[in-house]
């Protein structure tokens, strides 16, 4: 991910809201096939341009009408996604522009933007299958992601090279001298590898040496002693001879003169069919740097293609849905969070979607330990960024506005202000955001916004800055709080969530107590052994993870953050969870008389 | 004398060996030859340049390779210049080189070529997938890299050559090597000992190498360890024969053996075969791969 400045215009998305809605976790799931796709998913890019976004969702639109036009043809959408994963990574232009000026300031003008064979060939299989992915699109496709194919020349000439539609190599069906020449090439060396059996064979008649292909052999020192005083004559097999260990030589055939000339011939050859392919390579690479603009408009069309078949796959998998953007506030019709609806299917807990309507700039959300504030905060940061990033949303219906910037402050925020406390970046990052809301379009979640400081004072700044941010209409805030003492503005919304369902928690600690099974079969008490993974499904069981709006303290038990009760359901000693509700209500009242009393 | 062709037919595989000038590149070239001596095709890979050796004059050596036409091998754009087997280029490896981009490429005529091959053994596998998912040969040789016995589990389904040059300073050592990396591949299957284990009896899977230091601290009650491999084991032989003492020690999955080559200088094949014992020698494959056909030793005796 880039490094993170606020001030850059072209990075929305702080690192730390990124990571707090853990969208990595789903981001990991889109494959692209393309190389230019990869680019562009590693970046992680969150538009502010809302132009981007729609573009991005009509894409996704455009190649899903495609499958449902040919997804029944499923050799056809296969081949689509093989030869698109077969697109390779071009060479750069501007590293050949340089490397041609660098040639030509040597004196080489003619190597100028010269490509080499490796080069060449990734042109032609880039063509290739990009050729092969345009013949299987349709119209609508094509010119919806710009897919033209108007390279057939090109295509056509560096099909010569190569033995198929991939293969390259600077063949001599580029030219009539490298044929010649590679035709003297072959016939030289056959009439070397004549030459070279004859000589081999002189060795094994003369020597008995069968070397079978071998440059050389280690034979025993009295043997390699008798042919070099014979070989060194000249007038039978010629053997060079020399020592290897204690008990061998070692043996290689020398070769003759008639050999030598051929050898020399052929390297001779050699050397014109490198000049001539040179040449060849010079041309080819001339005529394909002159299709910089159509290579260019093509990677682009196969980037598009790839990204928009990726999200799509994903609008597929979950069931996602396209995001509509209006002037302001930030609306969810049963969304889903993805990454805890996969952690609650592994754990055997239920997931409830997320509805909430924000039509204010700012939004107070007020809950029990546990009841799921924080996922609130998540889901929306995840639903927004998902929305910029041009993917669809896991929700029946989202609308929103787009952002300028998407911050988060909150635990682990700011881990590279190194030297402030939690409320000292808290502050740092309250004054930058301030500024920043000024010109831009803001969305900020804050969890437990000044929570490391006294409760009076935290409550008085955090009214103040609800006050000054239910003021700006461009902007979305949402704050996760304990803090109920909060002076209420209006142009604000008061949310809660419902919390513990306190009839089932009662139903649980009276079962416990007398030894009667709960409604899920279980007898057990709140003080026994349950494993922690056990007490959170009980707590996930009994807590309604639903947002109400909070009236202010004329509901039912409003102000209770059901700590203790939470307390008690993770394990927490009871005579310790009794006296903190004793010393809570004044009066020394057990755990369990205190949980009647609050629902009589 | 050569090895046989049918060792390496229709297969990935790997030669390594222990250190530099251990055989491993003369063995790997000595079954290229047989193969193409038994009228067969094959791919040639090695691993960077002449055993990790950077430098252009280190690729002038034993990296040049002879090859016949349709033969396969692995080599980098600046290398083929001087490549005179005609290459045509099949595909091209993730990542760069020292000497540029890493192409798979075919010959299309005798001649000569320089291997240069991917150092990351993810490469390897691609490489190695490509050649055989496109068809391109079926007998693939791969001259691996020194001491990386963990290349033959990064590639699927490869046999393990080993190679080593013994001469009179080294060949009780080198025997020692042969007995350890035998006692390696001889580890029991999880799944062949799995019967004998007795329910209840606590078996510690370890995901990654196998230390030292991780064996001590290992419960005591621990009686069977199971390795995913064989080339995660990182003992020395003193450690593992304390171990295999004490408990049982099992693989997840195997790695197929090919065999040994060894190469002799100034020692007689009977001397050294003497220290290996019967069982190790008959899992030598080639000895001295250029030693002139029909002068074999057996024992000191000489046919």
């Amino acid at each position: 991910m880039k490094e993170y400045d606020s001030a850059a215009d072209n990075i929305v998305c702080s690192p730390d809201a990124w990571l707090f809605s853990r969208l990595e976790e789903l981001w990991a799931e889109l494959q692209p096939l393309t190389p230019f796709g990869r680019d562009v998913i590693a970046k992680r890019i969150v538009h502010s341009d809302p132009g981007m976004i729609l573009s991005s969702y009509d894409d996704i639109d455009a190649y899903e009408s495609f499958i449902r036009v040919h997804g029944s043809d499923k050799a056809r959408i296969d081949r689509l996604a093989w030869h698109l994963g077969r697109i390779p990574r071009l060479p750069s232009f501007a590293d050949s522009d340089i490397a041609g000026a660098m040639d030509a300031e040597a004196g080489d003008a003619e190597r100028g933007g010269d490509f080499d064979v490796v080069e060449l060939f990734l042109f032609k299989k880039f063509l290739s299958n990009y050729k092969a992915c345009h013949d299987l699109l349709d119209d609508a496709l094509i010119e919806r992601f710009g897919f033209s194919f108007v390279s057939e020349p090109l295509s056509a000439l560096l099909e010569k090279g190569g033995s198929d539609s991939e293969t390259f190599q600077i063949s001599e069906r580029y030219d009539g001298e490298l044929r010649r020449i590679r035709s003297d090439i072959g016939r030289i060396g056959e009439e070397l590898e004549k030459a070279k059996r004859a000589l081999a064979e002189s060795a094994r008649e003369i020597w008995g040496l069968d070397f079978m292909g071998r440059d050389f052999l280690t034979v025993p020192i009295e043997k390699a002693v008798a042919i070099a005083s014979e070989s060194d004559c000249g007038t039978r097999g010629r053997i060079a001879v020399e020592p290897y260990d204690d008990f061998s030589c070692l043996v290689r055939i020398l070769p003759d003169s008639a050999y030598l000339a051929l050898e020399l011939r052929r390297e001779a050859l050699r050397d014109e069919e490198s000049c001539a392919e040179n040449s060849i390579a010079s041309k080819i690479s001339k005529i394909v740097q002159r299709s910089r603009a159509d290579f260019e408009r093509y990677m682009r069309a196969a980037q598009r293609l790839d990204l928009a078949r990726c999200r799509y796959l994903l609008k597929k998998k979950y069931d996602l849905c396209r995001p509509e953007f209006r002037g302001k506030g930030i609306s969810v019709e049963r969304g889903r969070y993805l990454p805890l609806l996969q952690d609650c299917n592994v754990m055997g807990t239920t997931y409830m979607p997320i509805e909430i309507d924000l039509r204010h700039p700012a939004a107070v959300l007020f809950g029990s330990n546990m009841g799921g504030k924080t996922v609130v905060l998540q889901s929306l940061l995840f639903f927004q960024i998902m929305a910029q990033s041009g993917l669809y949303v896991p929700a029946k219906a989202f609308s929103s506005q787009v952002f300028d910037a998407i911050e988060y402050v909150g635990e682990g925020a700011g881990r590279e202000s190194r030297g402030l406390s939690s409320f000292g970046y808290e502050i740092h990052f309250l004054s930058k955001l301030l500024a920043i809301a000024m010109t831009k379009s803001c969305f900020a979640v804050f969890d437990e916004f000044a929570h490391t400081t006294g409760s009076e004072e935290a409550e008085a700044l955090l009214a103040a800055v609800i006050h000054h941010f239910s003021g700006m209409e461009r902007c979305a805030f949402l704050f996760a709080t304990h803090f109920r003492g909060i002076e209420r503005h209006k142009n604000v919304h008061w949310l809660k969530m419902a919390g513990l369902d306190i009839n089932a928690a009662r139903i649980w600690f009276s079962a416990g107590q007398s030894g009667i099974a709960d409604a899920s079969g279980m007898a057990e008490s709140h003080g026994s052994s349950l494993s922690l993974e056990e007490r959170i499904r009980k707590i996930n069981k009994m807590m309604r993870y639903e947002i109400l709006e909070d009236k202010g303290g004329d509901g039912d038990h409003e102000d209770r953050s059901d700590a203790l009760e939470i307390a008690s359901l993770l394990g927490l000693d009871k005579n310790i969870v009794d006296e903190a509700v004793s010393n809570l209500s004044g009066r020394r009242l057990t755990y369990s008389e205190n949980i009647r009393g609050r629902t009589q | 004398m050569l090895p046989d062709a049918v060792n390496f037919l229709n297969g990935i595989n790997l030669v390594t060996g222990p250190g530099r000038a251990c055989g491993k590149t003369a063995f790997a070239q000595a079954a290229a030859l047989s193969l193409r001596n038994a009228g067969k095709g094959f791919a040639m890979i090695s691993i960077g340049v002449e055993g990790n050796v950077a430098g252009r004059e280190a690729a002038r050596s034993d990296s040049i390779v002879s090859l016949a036409r349709d033969e396969v091998f692995i080599t980098a754009s600046g290398f083929l210049g001087a490549a005179t087997c005609l290459p045509e280029i099949l595909d091209v490896l993730p990542g760069e080189s020292a000497f540029g981009q890493l192409a798979i490429a075919r010959a299309s005529r005798r001649g000569k070529a320089i291997l240069a091959g991917p150092e990351r053994n993810e490469y390897l596998r691609w490489a190695v997938e490509r050649i055989v998912g496109e068809g391109w040969a079926t007998t693939v040789i791969v001259d691996g890299a020194l001491n990386r016995i963990t290349q033959a589990a990064s590639l699927r389904s490869a046999r393990l050559f080993y190679a080593l040059r013994v001469d009179a300073s080294n060949q009780r050592s080198m025997a020692g090597k042969l007995r350890y990396l035998h006692r390696l591949i001889s580890l029991p299957l999880l799944g062949d000992i799995e019967m004998d284990i007795r329910i209840g009896q606590p078996v510690s899977r370890i995901k990654g190498p196998l230390t030292a230091s991780l064996l001590g601290g290992m419960a005591s009650d621990v009686k069977v360890i199971v390795v995913e491999d064989f080339s995660k084991i990182f003992l020395d032989e003193r450690d593992l024969t304390d171990l295999m003492k004490k408990r049982v020690l099992a693989v997840a999955s195997s790695v197929e053996f090919g065999g040994f080559s060894v190469a002799l200088r100034s020692v007689k094949r009977g001397e050294f075969e003497t220290l290996l014992g019967d069982e190790l020698k008959n899992l030598v494959i080639s000895w001295d791969a250029y030693k002139e056909t029909g002068i074999e030793e057996m024992g000191d005796e000489r046919i």
